[in-house]
């Protein structure tokens, strides 16, 4: 048993290492430019071209955010590529570079050439036409057919620089990286600041946390004891009139989508358009009240809350109490429960101290399952209602394409997981003895 | 555990009810001919003893009119926002709006029929790209195993360079000659694959421990809850075309295939009749598609029909949020969408999400059933 406890314990952290790696990447590769969606945050737009103030902000905002660091520890790239190409600090020569070397031309006789052609931009002696056509194609096939002398002889001086064939090759960066840099950093325990205020992301992520959290306890509270009465009923007196139109009414309400029936909720009970005697709901949102605790936010907002427990309570019921009932009716017909009833014990008693307690246990892997549920599920019910919970910060972090906050959410979300799926399989064996020996 | 091998008579033996039956028939119909039931152009043109099919008013002048003369993202100017049960400034019955129209003047059965026929598109492809992937990696786990494919030490020291330099100049090449490398990766996979030994270990040589990697994948997918990887890869690279949606969602689906495929063919890798079939010699090949695959394919045909449920879910939730399917596509997801500002127009929501529930609700109700079906014989 400590053996596999320890061996399931060291297997968490090499699968949280590779998450992290993997949505390192995907950041990466991601098109937007992250320091430009911060300037324009802050006001400075690049619509313009790149002169004067704006050009030096980029630059600053670059160096402080440390991307002119390479990407990872190292990389294995074409021989023709240069070693760090985010060394480049003007984005347009960037750019411009990384889509030509790309086409098979030698990095290091490409580059100066290019910032040479970016400084030409805005002299009136230059066609500046065919500059932005080249500029916006990055085919050195503009330059060459270009009218104007001085693109032509540049157009000529890039394809003489044209590469046949290449080698791969290894480039060890050392620890002097952007992963190793944020990595650190999140094992220090700071994620960094959001990019919306500018605020730092754990604050950002505690305050959303706690209206997911309880919005997700409150769930489980109501949901699964409920769950247990209603399967332990529905198979305690099956030809009841009453419990059948309940497990029928779960049935259906089970593939009812979370999306469309809190729409209809707030559609019709929270608003005067259909009778003012249907506008039992207050209207959606949430009130923060800054100053006071966090249980007299709750408290204070609770009358709120009760249209997003409603919707995904039911969820959550309809799917418990089918699973339950089904596991159930499974155990009946067991050996076990024959010989239950040759002794005598009353019908109540054996499907209550007998079947249950075996019934419940897949379903306590549902239970330990149910935290991650609960906050996938939150996403849409929370965008729904607007309540300002984790769901509905990493719906409008991706939007906004704010990548600090995103990733504290994806590793708290991940780490969640992870440990919730732990506790299930230790609570299993601890349960099952069979498990426990095989 | 049953065969596959009359599918008529598995669908009879089935049970389906009446409704079910009648439904799929007409979801099939819908979505397949949608483009003939719903639409402002002619069905059928003659004229001059010449036809054309589905031809603009403005080209001809006398045809067959589709019985819901309105498309998708027609606009009617006149009937902006007017319930079904009110009154439309309408040219006649024929061009009645009987569902209601959007907040733009959208015609919402028009919009619930090209609708069903992306739920069907998106719905076929998801299973099918997550069932071929899924099949593969159980085949790969679960029968080849952790001490199925020995390969010779020369192999393998051979092999490692092989595959590196074909991927390196896969990723960093273009067009035909990335084609090409592709192909080579593929043929250089093939060869070191048949140059191994299935379950019988020669000496010097080492077997490829698939089952212990293809767990760790599954460990892995299994990591990241749905919605936040479908957020991740599809709110953040844009999307021109379906099939940005349909690899996202066959990509989250595949580990539940081959954990399910990957149980069953472990139970029936043990069977006698298995040990008897190797013993006369026949190939392995052969073995895994006649003897075993039939076999094992049962649960995954109810994973199939709950997939397909999954899937017209995920993307109805996903483009109400406004990801995923190009913009100016009409599903049912994003017309529930619209519904979110204008609250007094229900319509607009409701008769959509009757339809979501429904097809839902069968397509479960299907997999239950083949569920029961496998469970009772």
């Amino acid at each position: 048993m400590r053996a596999y406890l320890i061996k399931r314990i060291l297997l968490v952290f090499p699968l949280l290492i590779t998450v992290s790696v993997l949505a390192f990447m995907i950041s990466k590769a991601v098109p937007q430019d992250q320091v430009e969606s911060i300037l324009e945050l802050r006001g400075l737009d690049d619509s313009t071209a790149y002169d004067g103030n704006e050009k030096e902000e980029y630059i600053k905002v670059y160096k402080k955010l440390k991307y002119d660091l390479p990407n990872f520890y190292f990389s294995i790239i074409p021989a023709h590529y240069p070693d760090n190409i985010n060394k480049i600090l003007n984005p347009q020569i960037r750019n411009t570079s990384n889509r030509i070397i790309k086409q098979n031309y030698q990095s290091d006789k490409v580059i100066p050439i290019i910032t040479e052609i970016t400084s030409l931009q805005g002299d009136k002696s230059i066609n500046q036409s065919d500059l932005n056509k080249f500029f916006r194609s990055a085919d050195p096939a503009v330059l060459v057919n270009s009218n104007d002398v001085i693109l032509h002889k540049f157009g000529l001086q890039l394809s003489k620089t044209k590469v046949k064939w290449f080698l791969p090759k290894v480039v060890w960066h050392g620890l002097q990286n952007q992963y190793h840099n944020w990595f650190s950093s999140i094992l220090k325990g700071s994620f960094g600041n959001s990019m919306v205020d500018g605020s730092p992301v754990i604050k950002r992520v505690k305050q959303a946390l706690l209206w997911t959290l309880s919005l997700a306890l409150c769930t489980i509270f109501f949901a699964y004891p409920l769950a247990i009465l209603l399967a332990s009923f529905i198979n305690l007196y099956p030809n009841s009139y009453f419990f059948k139109v309940i497990s029928q009414f779960l049935y259906f309400t089970h593939s009812i989508p979370t999306f469309w029936m809190a729409t209809m909720l707030v559609m019709y009970f929270t608003t005067d358009d259909y009778g003012t005697w249907t506008n039992i709901f207050p209207s959606v949102g949430i009130n923060i009240y800054p100053d006071k605790s966090l249980i007299t936010q709750i408290y204070y907002n609770s009358h709120k809350l009760i249209l997003p427990i409603v919707c995904t309570t039911l969820h959550s019921l309809a799917f418990l109490t089918r699973i339950l009932s089904r596991s159930i009716h499974d155990q009946l017909s067991q050996p076990y429960i024959t010989t239950a009833y040759s002794k005598g014990l009353s019908r109540k008693n054996v499907i209550l101290k007998h079947a249950l307690p075996n019934a419940l246990i897949p379903f306590i892997t549902l239970f330990v399952a149910s935290f991650p549920v609960a906050l996938s599920g939150s996403v849409i019910t929370e965008v729904i209602f607007n309540i300002p919970g984790l769901g509905r910060l990493f719906y409008n972090s991706i939007t906004v394409a704010d990548w600090n906050v995103t990733f504290c959410v994806l590793t708290f979300i991940a780490t969640v997981t992870v440990i919730s799926y732990l506790i299930g399989d230790f609570l299993y064996a601890w349960i099952n003895p069979k498990i426990r020996f095989s | 555990m049953k065969s596959l091998g009359n599918i008529s008579g598995f669908i009879k033996r089935m049970g389906l009810s009446r409704w079910q039956i009648t439904f799929i028939t007409a979801f099939l119909f819908i979505g397949i001919f949608h483009n003939f039931l719903a639409n402002e152009d002619l069905i059928v043109c003659y004229e001059k003893s010449k036809i054309g099919i589905l031809v603009p008013l403005s080209v001809c002048n006398s045809g067959l009119p589709a019985p819901i003369p309105y498309s998708a993202n027609y606009i009617d100017k006149f009937n902006r926002n007017v319930g079904p049960f009110d009154k439309q400034e309408i040219a006649s019955i024929h061009h009645r709006h009987w569902l209601g129209t959007g907040p733009l003047g959208r015609d919402i059965l028009a919009g619930l029929i090209h609708g069903s026929w992306v739920a069907l598109y998106i719905g076929f492809y998801t299973v099918l790209f997550s069932l071929l992937i899924g099949i593969f990696f159980a085949f790969i786990s679960g029968y080849i195993g952790d001490h199925g494919l020995y390969i010779s030490k020369g192999n393998i020291l051979l092999s490692i360079p092989l595959l590196f330099i074909t991927v390196f100049y896969t990723l960093y090449t273009e067009g035909l000659i990335r084609w090409s490398f592709l192909l080579l990766l593929c043929v250089s996979l093939f060869l070191i694959v048949k140059s191994g030994r299935l379950f019988i270990p020669r000496k010097e040589s080492y077997a490829i421990p698939f089952d212990l990697i293809v767990q760790r994948l599954l460990e892995i997918m299994q990591t990241i809850p749905d919605i936040f990887f479908l957020l991740i890869m599809l709110g953040v690279f844009s999307s021109d075309n379906w099939f940005n949606i349909i690899f996202a969602i066959s990509f989250l689906r595949w580990p539940s295939v081959t954990r399910y495929l990957r149980a069953e063919i472990l139970k029936v890798k043990e069977e006698n009749f298995i040990l008897s079939a190797r013993s006369i010699g026949q190939s392995e090949w052969k073995i895994f598609t006649n003897y075993v695959l039939p076999l094992s394919l049962s649960p995954v045909l109810v994973s199939c029909a709950f997939a397909f449920a999954y899937a017209i879910l995920v993307e109805s939730a996903l483009s109400f949020l406004g990801i995923g399917v190009p913009a100016d596509q009409v599903t049912w997801g994003s017309l529930i969408n619209l519904a979110k500002h204008n609250f007094s127009s229900w319509w607009i929501a409701f008769f959509p999400g009757i339809l979501i529930y429904v097809t839902v609700l069968f397509f479960n109700s299907l997999g239950d059933k083949i569920d029961d079906s496998i469970r009772g014989l």
